[in-house]
């Protein structure tokens, strides 16, 4: 029991919000990752050319 | 109960709503327009408008119910909701909205149809019929729910309730189109979301705390504090959790929800509304679950625990947020109603009358046909509402189930699976349907009460991946999955 609660409870309670929260998160991270990389990639060539 | 405050607020929000109606007008003078809001939304009002569209009168009233009915056994229904939610914006979402830009696309059958090369319009008719059938039991369902929260907070009558919440709505979704319900619609999540955050803090404060309102629910029944309820670890037990869990698994493919993606300004919307739509869901669904456990301690032996809601905001809260809690309550029936009208009637006006039967008319008669037809829609459901009322949350969460096994298997299918045919599709479409409807009816009660949302699934994925092998596919179409697949990129 942790505050009155079976821990079984707060182990389902943590898995609902923080199963869906995490998978959100890294997808989010990923794809802002690959935005910036993105963004990067044309201007460093366009610095080589110069 | 009544007082000028209450109805003052009440006033306040239908005038603000009248407002986004008459701004959103400007740009609903096309089909485009009016279905979609011409593919310009931004990424938070996508993010709020979906989840108050799939938040309905039913996260309210019945979500706060089932925490007082059944206590923690329903924190199954926040797992299957934030991981719906997620992953809907994580996997569905983006190539979604590249196949629905590719093809122009302003209604799911125009998407399927083109998907399929569809000549003979076949999604078009079999969508047509499930969400016509489905729509009707869903808004009549939250028709009932504005009459419940009319007369519970108001005492206006079941009857009247009923037609005032209709006629908001109607107004609205008439004169703005889906710009007006999707600015409306997020406007109605913060509502709901900021008055279901304050629920349970205040609720737990009058109860003592929170180990005194532990203590409480543990003296009122333990089986309030297990997650397997009253049922344990038996059959009994697993189908209900799962069926709970199953209750999430609509957002990753319901109509009413992809139109929010189809309507994404771009992609990059969708990569930064799924963190708030995440996080409103959350919000939505622990507030309400712990709201309504709250109440239990506060307000034991409710007959109907559907109005442990308008109970709590009565006794606990001063008159102004009484109106507040009305207008939040109406407004997840309201950004409800409102999609699902605009669903119907792009079903009729977009899907047959327009591609199907290849009625030719201008965009702006096509537009004024679209008003009409959701006017007639929205009556059908006042009839319904007004002489069958029923649980609000039965009747949501069997249509809820009806409209996501027809098309989420299909459309996940279509997304992710280059074998996918069009006979395949359209058997997954009527299997899992139909299978919906059947185990509700028949089976249901011998089966531990087991969702209909699972079976329905089930066939929806086992008629379409069963047909697909044993029909030829387009080599064509299977290119295509590859080419979106590769626009969109990977996932991590």
């Amino acid at each position: 029991m942790i505050s009155g609660l079976p821990i079984d409870a707060w182990v389902l309670l943590f898995c609902a919000v923080g199963l869906g929260l995490g998978l959100e998160v890294v997808f989010y991270r990923a794809q802002k990752r690959r935005i910036t990389s993105n963004h990067r990639e044309p201007s460093q060539d366009e610095t080589g050319t110069e | 109960m009544t007082s000028v405050t209450v109805i003052s607020v009440l006033v306040g929000y239908a005038f603000v709503l009248l407002g986004i109606a008459f701004w959103g007008s400007k740009g609903s003078r096309d089909l485009k327009g009016y279905y979609v809001a011409g593919k310009r939304l931004p990424a938070w009002v996508i993010a709020f408008s979906s989840n108050a569209t799939g938040e309905s009168a039913w996260l309210l009233l019945g979500l706060t119910g089932m925490g007082y009915a059944i206590g923690v056994h329903a924190f199954w229904v926040i797992l299957g909701e934030v991981l719906g939610v997620a992953s809907a914006w994580v996997w569905v979402a983006r190539p979604f909205k590249e196949y629905t830009d590719r093809f122009d696309s302003i209604t799911v059958p125009d998407y399927l149809t083109d998907r399929f090369r569809d000549t003979k319009h076949v999604f078009r008719w079999i969508s047509a019929i499930i969400i016509l059938s489905m729509v009707m039991a869903y808004t009549a369902a939250q028709l009932t729910g504005s009459g419940k929260a009319f007369d519970s907070f108001l005492g206006t009558g079941y009857t009247e309730g009923v037609w005032i919440g209709l006629v908001i709505v109607l107004f609205y979704t008439t004169v703005g189109g889906f710009k007006a319900v999707a600015y409306s619609d997020c406007l109605q999540g913060v509502l709901m979301l900021g008055c279901l955050i304050a629920l349970p803090i205040v609720g737990i404060a009058a109860a003592g705390g929170w180990s005194e309102m532990i203590t409480g629910l543990a003296a009122a029944d333990p089986a309030l504090l297990r997650p397997m309820g009253q049922f344990g670890l038996g059959a009994a037990g697993i189908a209900s959790a799962f069926g709970f869990v199953a209750i999430g698994f609509a957002f990753l493919g319901s109509p009413q929800l992809l139109t929010r993606f189809m309507a994404a300004r771009d992609q990059k919307q969708i990569i930064n509304g799924g963190f708030w739509a995440v996080l409103c869901v959350i919000g939505f669904d622990v507030g309400a679950v712990l709201g309504g456990m709250s109440g239990r301690t506060l307000f034991p032996g409710l007959a109907d625990p559907e109005t442990i809601l308008p109970e709590m905001s009565a006794a606990l809260f001063p008159d102004v947020f009484t109106g507040i809690f009305l207008v939040v309550v109406l407004a997840a029936i309201m950004s409800t109603v409102d999609s699902l009208l605009l669903l119907a009637s792009s079903a009729i006006v977009r899907d047959i009358v327009q591609k199907a039967m290849g009625i030719q008319a201008s965009e702006r008669t096509l537009s004024n046909l679209a008003r009409g037809v959701t006017v007639v829609i929205g009556l059908v459901g006042l009839v319904v509402a007004l002489t069958e009322p029923a649980s609000i949350f039965y009747f949501v969460l069997f249509a809820w189930s009806g409209i996501a096994c027809a098309f989420t298997p299909v459309v996940l299918c279509s997304l992710f699976w280059k074998r996918t045919t069009k006979l395949g599709a359209i058997a997954g479409m009527i299997g899992g349907f139909v299978v919906t409807v059947v185990w509700t009816i028949w089976f249901k009660e011998k089966f531990y009460d087991l969702y209909e949302m699972i079976p329905g699934f089930i066939a929806g994925f086992v008629c379409t991946i069963s047909v697909s092998l044993a029909t030829d596919f387009d080599r064509d179409i299977a290119d295509e999955v590859d080419s979106v697949r590769r626009a969109v990129g990977p996932v991590f």
